[in-house]
């Protein structure tokens, strides 16, 4: 089983640790606004997060996040506010006089009632619950197709075009307009100023990161990551692959749906911009910047690309060439580093920088194998460390057998440590080996 | 780059006022999809606030235009507003164009107890205490439209329009006042917003042969689309005429003027309106922003915004929001270029006359008719009843 190696895991908390350090040290080193925007952009760094749960691990892109996003702000919205907005009748319904209330506004009305010290719950609760119920529907449906990889964009991509339309036409919800004046999750807490909304969006993103740490490094987050290696095999093991598919992809959405009531409430409005094509192809650059993966690279890569926007359109003054260096410092990026900034394929930036290696031994010169690129991507393909001792493999049902098997043979030997023996049995019978046997 | 920088730079004049400046805020897309337009309404404001300081500024302390971009995203327009308000002290803000960024902006502006002057003209359907407008609503120009389409155009209307809050809400009221008046509205189609597929929508034109259409469709690019297919399927201004409530200037321009030539519009202002007001106007922005720039009615809104604002505040006792709420309310400013005196109603909507333009080849158009200014009625009961006006005090946008 792909269980993650014990440099990442290190790396993991260790990564986790130097972000919640800075996320502490922020409120004291940003000014009032920009802390105001660093608190509009973590429910945006949730959203890459849950975009990278399936691209990074699952390798399944999803076009249609932006929409879950919205959805969940809008019910979000509606709930803070308490009733429904219909600009067209120039009022919202339950103004009218009369007591013609429709049940949604007696619904919301009773929902925005509803505080645990000071704090909307049902805000929280119920997007996430109802996106990811909507999700679980369509990955029911969507994960019975043979090749989720190619059809979920193509699936998502028409949810996407068709929710943009509906929030616009939808009664109550404000049509192009969206709806105004939310008011925020800590606007009873403590004053609700800047810095609270600031710790509570980021309490969400620090949390949503543990828990997703522990998630990766558990067997269920080993299932899950071998699911994106080779979902052929999982299901020939007898795993449920498209149950666990459509599972993980409901908890995806539903993160996207808290994320985005998180920034309907940041923000204090929400429309059917945020499910524009436009909107939803941006988390996939966000991860693709940050590397995706790993753990912090949603995060840190949504941060990057929204402040460098800001920095370069606002502040620096750029005002129609800002995308142009927004491009090319992409670009640098993919050049310099194609698994992103945080790329755990050593491929990333920090694997560029020069590390000290231990001198190889003098019993080990001449007969190691000179170490390739490809060797080392061998390496770190193999799915065990190399210091254990035996190897049971399964053969690859989806494989010709004499495909895999010099495969197998070749991998524990370049995983092995230099003079190591391995050796393929089957059925007890040794098939064939390598090294110093 | 460096040249946009200083054309928004606020000019020194030579009877510079003294003393501490008042700051404004200018909130406005200077990037983005709506950066063309937005930038134009914005050197309105500029204009504006170059003159007031020119005639003494506000109790004779200079005004100081401080502008913010938030970028065509209308999650950004309440918190670039904050920042004005909260960092850089302004007394109000002038800017939104679009809808959504008025709706998005005005609570903003509301907790602050701050002032937001909104230049547009829009569907109406609003009356917030912390908003003043400065654009027309559809009761001071559709009345006279629709009475004159129906009696010079014809009664049987096709109406068209982008699905989107204004041309929703002024449908509605375009059918009420076709039925009252005894003409026929064969069909109300809406496109997606921003859409350009007008092939169905012509097609249907062609078969139900109207006597005029109605366009509320907005947007430069659903607007040219839709004119650019009408014209190709061999319509012309002579045989079935468009009456616009959305083609300005802007539009005539990016679609190419051939394709309007001889369709209606309405409007409150056009570049082509002769009184001495504007041609000082169109001098004075040539003056300040070069021979290219173009004028139009959403930036005349903006410059009157100013003009308005600044002589109210040069009235009010202090520069606090309640102050200076109470001093716009009835104050008038006669270098409007629209031609007529503008005054501010207590119901914070302003007058503005209309008129009724033919497009020429050159992309402005030339005044047929003209109609007094009616009174702001942003919920215009009698035409639609369903336009309820929400409680005094209770807006209607959020809580």
């Amino acid at each position: 089983m792909t269980r993650l190696p014990g440099s990442a895991r290190t790396r993991d908390w260790t990564a986790l640790g130097v972000l919640v350090v800075l996320a502490i040290l922020a409120p004291l080193l940003l000014s009032q606004s920009s802390l105001r925007l660093t608190a509009l952009f973590l429910p945006l760094a949730l959203l890459a997060m849950s975009v990278d749960i399936l691209w990074g691990e699952n390798r399944i892109i999803s076009f249609g996040h932006g929409a879950f996003f919205a959805a969940g702000g809008y019910i979000g919205g509606l709930i803070l506010i308490g009733h429904t907005y219909n600009p067209i009748s120039g009022a919202a319904s339950f103004l009218e006089q009369g007591g013609s209330s429709s049940g949604l506004d007696r619904l919301l009305g009773h929902l925005h009632d509803i505080s645990i010290a000071g704090l909307p719950v049902p805000a929280l609760l119920v997007p996430p619950l109802v996106v990811g119920a909507i999700g679980l529907i369509i990955g029911m449906i969507v994960f019975r197709v043979t090749d989720p990889e190619i059809y979920l964009p193509l699936i998502t991509l028409g949810i996407t075009v068709v929710a943009g339309l509906w929030f616009n036409d939808v009664d109550g919800i404000g049509g192009s307009n969206g709806l105004g004046g939310i008011p925020s999750f800590t606007k009873d807490i403590a004053g609700g100023g800047t810095t609270v909304q600031y710790v509570f969006n980021a309490a969400f993103v620090v949390a949503a990161l543990i828990g997703y740490a522990v998630f990766r490094q558990s067997q269920r987050g080993a299932t899950w990551r071998a699911l994106g290696d080779d979902a052929v095999r999982l299901e020939a093991l007898g795993y449920p692959v498209r149950r666990i598919r459509a599972y993980g992809f409901a908890v995806s959405v539903a993160i996207a749906g808290l994320a985005g009531s998180l920034y309907a409430a940041t923000a204090g409005v929400i429309g059917p911009g945020l499910a524009d094509i436009t909107f939803s192809a941006q988390p996939l650059i966000w991860v693709a910047v940050g590397g995706t993966g790993t753990l912090l690279g949603p995060v840190v890569g949504t941060l990057v690309v929204q402040w460098l926007q800001q920095l370069l359109s606002v502040d620096l003054g750029l005002q129609s060439s800002w995308q142009l260096f927004l491009g090319l410092a992409l670009i640098f990026i993919v050049l310099l580093a194609p698994g992103g900034l945080l790329g755990s394929r050593r491929e990333g930036i920090l694997a560029r920088l020069p590390r000290r290696r231990p001198p190889p031994s003098d019993g080990d010169r001449g007969r190691r194998a000179p170490t390739t690129r490809r060797t080392r991507r061998l390496r770190r393909r193999a799915d065990v460390t190399p210091s254990a001792r035996v190897v049971h493999a399964m053969p690859d049902p989806s494989a010709h057998v004499n495909a895999w098997s010099p495969h197998a043979l070749s991998s524990l030997v370049l995983m092995g440590r230099p003079g190591a023996a391995a050796a393929v049995d089957i059925d007890g019978r040794r098939v064939c080996s390598g090294g110093r046997s | 780059m460096g040249r946009l920088r200083d054309a928004f730079r606020p000019r020194r004049t030579a009877r510079r006022p003294q003393g501490e400046a008042v700051p404004i805020g200018l909130l406005f897309s200077l990037t983005g999809g709506l950066a063309a337009i937005e930038t134009s309404v914005c050197q309105g404001a500029l204009l504006a606030i170059d003159e007031v300081n020119a005639a003494g500024g506000i109790q004779g302390r200079p005004v100081e235009a401080v502008i913010e971009d938030y970028a065509s995203d209308c999650t950004l327009a309440p918190i670039r507003a904050g920042k004005l308000i909260s960092e850089h002290d302004v007394i109000a803000c002038v800017g939104g164009y679009i809808s959504a960024s008025r709706v998005a902006t005005a609570p903003a502006i509301r907790a602050a107890d701050s002032l937001l002057l909104y230049p547009t003209y829009f569907e109406g359907l609003e009356e917030d205490p912390h908003v003043f407008y400065f654009g027309a609503v559809p009761n001071q120009y559709l009345l006279d439209y629709i009475a004159w389409v129906l009696a010079h155009l014809g009664t049987r209307i096709y109406m068209v329009g982008s699905d989107y809050v204004y041309p929703r809400a002024v449908g509605t009221m375009i059918r009420k006042l076709v039925a009252d008046a005894g003409g026929q509205v064969m069909a109300d189609r809406y496109v997606p917003l921003g859409g350009t597929d007008f092939a169905e929508v012509v097609a249907e034109i062609s078969a139900d042969r109207p006597d005029v259409v109605v366009s509320n469709i907005v947007g430069s690019d659903s607007t040219a689309a839709f004119y650019r297919r009408f014209r190709a399927a061999g319509h012309t201004a002579a045989s079935l005429p468009i009456a616009a409530t959305v083609t300005t200037e802007v539009e005539v321009q990016a679609m190419g003027a051939e394709n309007a030539a001889g369709h209606f519009m309405i409007a409150t202002y056009f570049g082509s309106l002769d009184n001495p007001a504007n041609n000082r106007y169109r001098a004075a922005m040539r003056a300040r922003f070069g021979p290219d720039s173009v004028t139009h009615v959403t930036q005349v809104g903006a410059y009157n915004a100013v003009q308005l604002f600044a002589r109210a505040a040069d009235r009010a006792p202090d520069l606090t929001a309640p102050s200076l709420r109470a001093a716009l309310v009835g104050t008038t400013f006669d270098g409007n270029p629209e031609g007529w005196p503008v005054r501010v109603h207590p119901n914070h909507h302003t007058d503005h006359p209309c008129y009724i333009g033919c497009t020429r080849d050159d992309g402005q158009f030339d005044v047929i008719a003209q109609f007094e200014p009616r009174a702001p009625d942003p919920y215009p009961e009698a035409i639609v009843p369903s336009f309820r006006r929400p409680p005094v005090g209770q807006p209607a946008a959020g809580s």
